[in-house]
């Protein structure tokens, strides 16, 4: 594994998903290429069904691409390696609901194998960070929506990575703590850590993305640099998806 | 090894918490404490203590077994559907590094629920009760028997023509049980002879026993006389069906024992020379206590390979199904052997039932490595638990199956996944 490789290296990676008789049922990914650099903020749009999550599970190790290569950081994503410098927050909290966001904690710098003592100074800081130190010792299964979000957004950095992925890392959070989470992803990516990222909610994603790519029906439409954009974000990419891709309203209300 | 310790205090908090296990441990205590009460015997104290021993553990194992799987088996497949096993997947931890851990969490609760079984029967009985090693007679092995008598058969000219053309390993499989069973028939003013092993010359104590029948499985008032290799005899008078049980006289310790009896009744005496007659001897330290502690290591050890198996159900398909599947195989191998036991006359079966004997015979054999261990059944009857025996489970039960186990699980995790 070179320490110059890219942390995501995606060429050519497809996947179809195959039904109960190992048919082909579903072309989910199809020929997608990009890389994230480090110190990069990149997102990855696209409208429902696009690919986005698929190519999120690829990049992770979850799901083994049906053709192309995926890196992470040079090495294959299912390695050790790879997985020792990623952090993920999924699109939804998934907790273990009868421990404590301090347990939550101590229980993923197990996994990531900090010693005892970094573990539990790591997980004081994140607590901290995510202004969970009041409630640190109750369940997480009585938090609500946003506060499991933060449970899971201070999990995801447990680790120390140097790859955060995000799945709509502003989902059920309050305008507050959207605006604490887009500071701390641009603190992150400003001290050198790559950021693969989804958002539905393009104006928050162009507050904080460098760079993007923008899939549909598992291809690659538009890709770039958010700072070369003439207009928004959100003009872009609907003049690249199309306005009401899915949707037939005027026949409806007639 | 930190994955490893994190996951494993994961799923033992799990357990604490829903409160599941502590309702395990109280069940375990009121079950343990009371059985006596509700538990009738033919009235003798040893009849009931056997019984105790016997039901009260027995049960408690049979529950532990049936829960601790089924939540094993519903653990890995609950983590997947709530995707958190995806978040344990994205970490630098091995997915048979979370299988061991699993299997191990649900083990060693299951274990912590057997030794307070155990604790409340060592308080209930009589902890320095001796408990004894058995030797049996010297004889020929059960497949040299069958195939002597599968011989005979074929040459009698009596035998049916559908059991000389059926299957060789078939009859032959058919004459090993019927030789397990077989009974010796003693006739009246004969003389049966049985050579055993060498007792220990540091053996405290020494007896053999016999049970003896006739062909009308009455109680018979028989008698005979017992004779010892060293001139020493003893006279029998006792009801048949009863044990017989005389001290070995202190001159047989150390070297091989042969033992005779001779009918000295007027009816034919029957008795099963590889059930019916044994030597039992206790050797220091030979106390209930430390069977105890034997038969709770063997037990332990059946409850995680048990655990394990779930482990991989759990791994390979949903939760439903995968409980399903483990309440499934548990039945199946314990109704199997016992169903083999039972049905054995599959040479004149129709085919459906010849095929489905095949299948239950398929799986008694799979089973027959756990199936023959029995510490409960041992415990009860105060029959000292080979160490050897003990060692062999811990290393097969407890270590290697569940280690290939979790390998296996890995696999189909990943399967599954992709």
């Amino acid at each position: 594994m070179s320490v110059l490789a890219y942390p995501v290296e995606v060429s050519g990676a497809a996947k179809t998903f195959r039904d109960f008789w190992l048919r082909p049922s579903v072309k989910a990914v199809d020929g997608v290429s990009f890389t994230v650099k480090s110190g990069e903020v990149f997102g990855l749009l696209g409208p429902n069904g696009s690919g986005k999550s698929t190519t999120i599970k690829m990049i992770l190790g979850l799901l083994k691409p049906t053709a192309g290569d995926i890196r992470v950081f040079g090495a294959p994503p299912r390695s050790i390696e790879a997985r020792k410098r990623l952090g993920y927050l999924p699109e939804l909290s998934y907790l273990h609901p009868f421990l404590t966001p301090r347990e939550t904690l101590e229980y993923y710098a197990g996994l990531c194998g900090l010693p005892r003592r970094e573990a539990a100074r790591r997980t004081d800081e994140l607590l901290e960070m995510t202004g969970l130190s009041a409630v640190a010792s109750r369940a997480v299964g009585t938090f609500s929506k946003g506060m499991a979000r933060r449970v899971s957004l201070a999990s995801a950095l447990i680790g120390k990575p140097d790859l955060l992925i995000l799945d709509e890392p502003t989902s059920g959070l309050d305008p507050v703590s959207t605006a604490e989470v887009k500071r701390l992803v641009k603190m992150l990516s400003a001290n050198g850590m790559a950021i693969l990222m989804t958002s539905h909610l393009l104006s928050d994603a162009a507050d904080v993305m460098t760079g993007f790519a923008i899939l549909d029906k598992g291809r690659i439409l538009a890709a770039g640099a958010v700072k070369d954009l003439k207009g928004t974000l959100g003009e872009y990419f609907l003049s690249k998806v199309g306005e009401g891709a899915g949707f037939k309203i005027a026949p409806f209300l007639a | 090894m930190r994955g490893f310790l994190a996951i494993f205090a994961v799923e033992l908090k799990s357990l604490v918490r829903s409160k599941s296990l502590l309702a395990g441990f109280v069940a375990t205590v009121l079950w343990m404490w009371f059985l006596p009460e509700i538990l009738t015997s033919d009235g003798t104290s040893d009849g009931a203590r056997e019984l105790y021993v016997k039901y009260s553990l027995g049960a408690v194992f049979a529950a532990a077994t049936v829960a601790f799987a089924s939540a094993a088996a519903g653990s890995m497949a609950l983590e997947r559907s709530r995707r958190t096993l995806h978040l344990a997947l994205v970490r630098p931890v091995r997915i048979f590094c979370i299988a061991l851990a699993k299997t191990c969490a649900s083990g060693v609760a299951g274990a912590a629920l057997l030794l307070v079984a155990a604790a409340v029967l060592l308080f209930k009985c009589d902890a320095s009760r001796p408990a004894s090693r058995v030797l049996d007679p010297e004889l020929e092995p059960v497949s040299a028997e069958a195939r002597r008598m599968y011989e005979a058969y074929m040459s009698d000219p009596d035998t049916p023509d559908e059991i000389k053309k059926a299957d060789r390993s078939l009859v032959i499989g058919i004459l090993k049980r019927k030789a397990a069973e077989h009974y010796a028939t003693i006739r009246p003013g004969e003389t049966a002879s049985w050579s055993f092993p060498a007792v220990p010359a540091g053996a405290a104590k020494a007896s053999v026993g016999f049970k003896f029948a006739t062909a009308f499985s009455g109680r018979y008032a028989m008698k005979g006389t017992l004779f010892f290799a060293d001139g020493e005899k003893t006279e029998i008078e006792e009801f048949t069906q009863e044990t017989v049980e005389r001290d070995l006289p202190q001159a047989g310790k150390g070297r091989g024992v042969k033992i005779s009896f001779r009918n000295g009744g007027s009816e034919a005496l029957l008795l099963r020379p590889r059930k019916d007659v044994k030597i039992r001897y206790s050797m220091s330290g030979d106390i209930f206590a430390a069977n105890l502690a034997f038969a709770w290591l063997e037990l332990s050890s059946l409850l995680f390979l048990s655990v394990s198996f779930a482990v991989f159900l759990g791994a390979s398909f949903g939760r439903s199904v995968a409980v399903f599947a483990v309440l499934a195989a548990l039945f199946v191998s314990v109704a199997a052997p016992a169903a083999v036991e039972e049905y054995d006359g599959e040479v004149s079966a129709p085919r459906m039932e010849r095929i489905s004997s095949a299948v239950s015979r398929a799986v008694a054999a799979a089973v027959m490595p756990f199936d023959a261990v029995s510490p409960v059944g041992d415990l009860a009857s105060d029959r000292r638990i080979p160490t050897g025996e003990t060692v062999a489970v811990f290393a097969a039960d407890a270590a290697l199956i569940p280690l290939a186990f979790a390998f296996l699980s890995a696999i189909a995790a990943r399967k599954r996944e992709d």
